[in-house]
């Protein structure tokens, strides 16, 4: 007899403090149910930040625990079972951080990534978004949501419901609690190490939101989540500070095995919980707000979940990428008229050479994201504008952006003029042989339409391509006379032709 | 004022002359009286060497620390002692007077060896040359400062003081009573049942294993040992605990009794004494057969059947359907059982049939104590052969089961059975299996959540209750606590089940403070509790409270209760009733009103305090309609019997309930038995009304 095999899925987490795996299945509504959850505490953030490498027993115990999992997913019907596994990204401070990569790899078989900011962003997004859809209140209201995370905080500005600023911070949970040795400490001295500690990053993030008129402050992240029964009925999301106030000073008051046994936390998230409490409390004080939300749920088992969906970008999340990349775009004072018309004309030669340079979707959004902002280092110089542009937007936080994505986008604004791309360049000397021809054809197609754009008057209204066995024409509408563009094109389609092979013509309408 | 609790221990030996009391009964058959004596005499045995044991050691480690109660380990000792005393002297003159002379009058007789025929006499010798004397093995009893000897724990031995008529020097010796021969040897010849003991045998035969010697005299005796153990002292109140747990790991440790006929010569009582080093309370004279445990054996000999009660059969649940799989009932609907009088047997059905079944991908269980050849164990490794994920936690600490459970243990492990050996720090003893199946490219899981053991054996005596469902947020948690315990996951939170040592106890308080809430603002307020056991201080104190807020409570408490009843504000509306009958009440149900919406729970754990900190418990909410109303008519039953129930007295004592006047009277485990039975038979009958084909299957 022949089964059907249930279509289990799972997503692993190894964090800061504590190792997940969330066991999920597809019902046959393609709704998705949790099965399982496990959980197990490593001290990840410690190594990281206590000692700056990974310890060997710390390695070998994430072994040991992920083997566990395997077992588990094992008793649920499968050695097959599709896992995506991911490493919290401060990882990358590890100067050992690859060996545990490579190790699960080699020991339990599992490929396993290094989450990075842009995709931590993301699933912060994520996490906002439904709260922001539990509380209808706060999606008319000016809020901000604080994600503290054990070596980052992310903040996200929303307004109306959608991201109007983000930023991050290099302050964490655990990053505090190694770098002030917060378990040899307690009481209003820990407090006073904490808040000394974090006062300056905590002072920016008040410099950089002050004039928003904070409504709302959402609080997210794992220890302050784990402790929320504390702080809020169930079913209920709103803490007075107060009661903020008052968990944190009772939490540092307490040793560490009275946290661990009252609060029912493992030891390395009850090294963390004091930092995380007193992070959010600064937080919620220098805003001068009286309340704060917090949800109820688990931060880890929503980060699985969340993993699991998050790869895909959802158009949701495109828009409010697009968004902070127009936000950072009229900060540098871009046309953004021009902007948006080379955007649109991008859009539609990456559709219309799909057969030319068979990138994936994502890579037209980030085309996008890369035609709004190629002329933001004007605002520095107009002189040689395309350097500053892909400096600027690599020292710039762009929501949702990864760091690979970022550097895409600004390699492609650095190659909408000027020289072609050279191993010679910085970052484009970085990127493996398959991404360099990813840059050299997406600039290619942003130069193609930056040409077509000229006169930064958006007379260009859109463009078909008609590819030809040894030519390709452009077929422009919204002009009877396109001598300008075809003028431009001579000095920037020649990456065009050099990549994709064919030589531009431009056609208006008959 | 006296503290409003009452000893722990003291309270066991109420629990215990609760049980006496049945064998008192003029009422009750004759073997059944039998019985239950000895059911106290080994009930006695396992408390003097765990508690009196750990009582002991505290007493040199900790004199000035206190019980619940305000006692000191010596004052406790001494009440202990004193209390002992009289029950055992209750003990014998039930034998002595009653027992045995009407057990002659019935044709079973217990006879001395030196009464018996030449003949006879002469039958037992050669029993005893061919079978006895190859296993005897004598032993020197020596002085004091001669190194001790290991006399056997909790074995009837026989001490002879030996002359060697060529130097006229004596000494004495002891011979274990070899443990394969019976300890009751029937007498041929005579026209009842007649019997003599084992180490009456062994005395009067003596000679024969000393032959160039003379025996002066003859003794048995029995010891009991405790532990010689390194003590653990963080927590002293609950330092008897710890003992006790640790004790039962020990197998050879320093004796805390020992155990004489009246009679014994007193050159033999000075010898044991001498080598054992207990001092005179400890030595124990009875007036007749030492080691009245063993007298269980009799209560079931054959041909003396209306000298018994009438047994009952356990019966079908009405939910199971033999002829269907039961995941097929329980993917119907949830199903709740009360043991035994509805039978264990779908719980083991529930496991062969999983291990023969081509869509259960893993079967997980925890096992406490199991029966010697189960059917359980045998399902786990034939699923574990047939290619399925069967992963056991079998606790190696249960008490006196250890090598049994080490044994099949190993057996598992041959199968290819994951086998965990319990959770380290804690004694796992929760009541849980979780069957994972394949449903038509989907996973589906059923559990089954009890209140005893995954036992066939002690299903059978015990009174349990077993919950089967396969609603997702129970099995879910199952799946998550499995996690747990077999070290993959930490214990995170669960939607339904609440477990110990993390959530139970803070869960208990939430819902006996919600009570005590309600009765503040005027609204019906009631709790209803049955366990093995009631001693943890925070529980009392929180029922103390909650009737003084007005919350009424009602308590069935088979075995220990340090609740103390009567006049004090904190017991105003508390009642508290034992029940004692032919099976051993083992269920533990809690029910807390919430203004008519109840939270009823089943769980594993008792209210002790090693049960909710120092073990992994399992509590189970009841939400079921069905099997909730069920539970609910259970536990209301449990408080209405008065013919085997007793209520607790402000001393501690008890006192049996008799029907009022003008009232019926009502015994709780003959209704529930009434009641399964009725169930059976309308299920029966209502399957040979109406006809059910077997159709082919549909096409597709």
């Amino acid at each position: 007899m022949s089964l059907n095999h249930p279509s289990i899925t799972a997503t692993i987490h190894i964090g800061a403090s504590t190792v997940c795996m969330l066991i999920m299945e597809e019902g046959s509504d393609g709704e998705v149910i949790d099965l399982d959850f496990l959980e197990k505490p490593l001290p990840l953030a410690r190594d990281i930040f206590g000692e700056g490498r990974l310890q060997r027993s710390t390695i070998e115990h994430c072994v040991t625990i992920i083997k566990g999992f395997q077992q588990t997913l094992r008793e649920m019907g499968g050695s097959k079972v599709p896992v995506r596994a991911v490493t919290s990204n401060n990882l990358t401070e590890a100067s050992n951080g690859d060996v545990l990569i490579n190790r699960l790899r080699i020991a339990c078989n599992l490929p396993t990534e290094a989450l990075d900011d842009g995709e931590m962003t993301r699933l912060v997004y994520l996490k906002t978004r439904r709260r922001l859809h539990d509380t209808p209140s706060m999606r008319k209201r000016t809020t901000l949501v604080a994600h503290v995370g054990p070596g980052n905080t992310r903040i996200i500005l929303f307004r109306q419901g959608h991201i109007v600023r983000y930023n991050s911070y290099r302050l964490g949970t655990h990053r505090t609690s190694e770098a002030i040795d917060a378990n040899l400490q307690h009481g209003s001295a820990l407090l006073r190490m904490i808040n000394e500690h974090a006062t300056s990053n905590v002072s920016q993030i008040y410099y950089d939101f002050r004039d928003d008129d904070i409504e709302d402050l959402v609080l997210i992240g794992h220890e302050i989540q784990l402790l929320s029964p504390f702080l809020i009925k169930p079913d209920k999301t709103k803490v007075p500070v107060k009661v903020l106030r008052d968990l944190t000073r009772e939490v540092a008051e307490a040793t560490s095995n009275e946290r661990v046994k009252r609060y029912q936390l493992d030891y390395h998230t009850a090294e963390a919980a004091t930092p995380a409490l007193a992070i959010n409390l600064a937080l919620a004080e220098i805003f001068e707000l009286e309340n704060v939300r917090l949800p109820g749920s688990d931060y880890e088992r929503g980060l699985l979940k969340d993993l699991a969906r998050s790869s895909n970008l959802t158009k949701e999340f495109e828009r409010e990428v697009i968004r902070s990349s127009e936000t950072l775009a009229r900060r540098y004072e871009v046309n953004a008229a021009h902007a948006q018309q080379v955007a649109t004309l991008c859009r539609q030669l990456f559709e219309g050479t799909q057969e030319l340079h068979n990138l994936p979707e994502k890579d037209a959004f980030l085309l996008e994201v890369a035609a709004i902002l190629h002329e933001c280092g004007g605002f520095v110089t107009a002189q040689k504008h395309e350097q500053h542009s892909e400096y600027i937007i690599m020292n710039s936080e762009i929501f949702g952006l990864s760091f690979a994505d970022k550097r895409l986008v600004a390699l492609l604004s650095r190659y909408h003029r000027g020289p072609a791309p050279s191993p010679r360049h910085e970052n484009y000397g970085d990127l493996s042989a398959e991404e360099r021809i990813r840059v050299s054809k997406l600039a290619a197609l942003l130069r193609v339409a930056d040409a077509l754009e000229r006169t930064h008057s958006q007379r260009i209204k859109s463009v078909d391509v008609e590819l030809k066995s040894k030519k390709a024409i452009l077929h422009v509408k919204g002009t009877a006379d396109a001598s300008a563009e075809r003028m431009a094109l001579v000095g920037k389609g020649g990456l065009f032709e050099d990549i994709f092979g064919l030589p531009l013509s431009v056609k208006e309408p008959s | 004022m006296s503290e409003p609790f009452i000893n722990r221990e003291l309270s066991w030996i109420e629990f215990n002359q609760r049980v006496l009391n049945e064998a008192l009964r003029e009422d009750l058959p004759l073997l059944d009286r039998v019985k239950f004596l000895a059911i106290t005499d080994s009930n006695l045995d396992e408390f003097i060497q765990v508690r009196v044991g750990g009582l002991e050691l505290m007493k040199q480690s900790s004199p000035r620390s206190t019980d619940i109660a305000g006692l000191t380990p010596n004052q406790q000792l001494n009440a202990i002692h004193k209390r002992i005393s009289q029950f055992v002297a209750d003990q014998y003159s039930l034998l002595n007077e009653t027992l045995l002379p009407k057990l002659d009058e019935e044709g079973v007789t217990l006879l001395k060896v030196s009464n018996l025929s030449s003949h006879q006499s002469g039958n037992l010798r050669n029993y005893f040359e061919q079978s006895v004397l190859p296993l005897v093995s004598p032993f020197l009893l020596g002085d004091e400062g001669q190194p001790q000897v290991t006399i056997p724990h909790l074995e009837v031995c026989v001490a002879c003081q030996v002359k060697d008529p060529e130097s006229g020097e004596t000494r004495c010796v002891f011979i274990p009573v070899p443990q394969n021969i019976p300890r009751r040897l029937a007498v041929e010849g005579t026209d009842n049942y007649s019997f003599v003991l084992s180490e009456d045998v062994v005395a009067n035969f003596a000679p024969l294993v000393f032959p160039y010697e003379e025996i002066l005299c003859t003794t048995p005796f029995r010891l009991t040992r405790n532990g010689d153990i390194v003590v653990r002292q963080e927590e002293t109140n609950d330092f008897a605990d710890e003992m006790e747990e640790v004790l039962v790991e020990r197998e050879f440790s320093g004796p805390v009794r020992l155990q004489l006929p009246i009679d014994a010569p007193d050159v033999l009582v000075k010898a044991l004494k001498s080598v054992t080093g207990l001092s005179s309370r400890e030595i124990v004279s009875v007036p007749g057969p030492i080691a009245l445990s063993d007298f269980m054996s009799l209560a079931f000999i054959e041909g003396f059947d209306h000298l018994r009660s009438e047994s009952w059969k356990p019966q079908p649940s009405p939910d199971f359907d033999p002829a269907t799989p039961i995941f097929d009932d329980v993917s119907e609907k949830d199903c709740l059982l009360i043991h035994p009088f509805q039978s264990f047997e779908p719980v083991v059905r529930m496991l062969e049939e999983a291990a023969d079944d081509p869509n259960t991908i893993a079967i997980k269980q925890v096992l406490y104590r199991t029966a010697k050849n189960s059917r359980i164990i045998d399902a786990l490794i034939r699923a574990a052969e047939k290619g399925k994920q069967v992963t056991v936690l079998v606790e190696l600490k249960a008490r006196f089961d250890e090598a049994r459970n080490l044994g099949r243990a190993d057996e598992l492990q041959r199968a290819g059975v994951q086998v965990v050996y319990g959770v380290k720090g804690l004694k796992t003893h929760a009541k849980i299996t979780l069957v994972v199946r394949n449903e038509d490219g989907h996973l589906r899981r059923y559990a089954h959540l009890g209140t005893g053991n995954y036992n066939e054996s002690t299903a059978g005596l015990y009174t349990d209750v077993s919950y089967l469902t396969c609603r997702p947020e129970y099995t879910s948690d199952a799946s998550l606590f499995f996690n747990a315990v077999t070290g993959r996951s930490k214990l995170v939170a669960f939607q339904k089940l609440v477990a110990a040592p993390t959530h139970m106890r803070p869960r208990l308080m939430d819902l006996i403070e919600g009570e005590i809430a309600r009765a503040k603002e005027g609204a019906d307020a009631f709790i209803m509790a049955k366990v093995n056991s009631l001693q943890d201080e925070g529980i009392i104190r929180a029922l103390y409270k909650a009737s003084e807020a007005g919350v009424k409570i009602k308590l069935n408490v088979r075995g220990i209760c340090c609740l103390k009843t009567g006049d004090h504000p904190g017991a105003k509306n508390i009642e508290v009733v034992s029940i004692i009958d032919t099976y051993l009440e083992h269920p533990r149900i809690f029910y807390f009103h919430q203004d008519g919406d109840p939270a009823v729970f089943i769980s594993s754990a008792d209210w002790m305090t090693r049960n909710l900190d120092k073990r992994v418990e399992l509590m189970t909410p009841i939400e079921d309609k069905d099997c909730r109303r069920q539970l609910i008519d259970y536990l209301e039953s449990c408080f209405k019997d008065n013919t085997q129930s007793s209520k607790l007295l402000a001393d501690g004592t008890s006192q049996r309930l008799k029907p009022k006047k003008g009232q019926e009277s009502f015994r709780l485990q003959k209704h529930c038995q009434n009641r399964a039975e009725e169930l059976a038979r309308i299920s029966a009958e209502q399957k040979a009304a109406s006809f059910e084909p077997h159709l082919p299957p549909e096409e597709e």
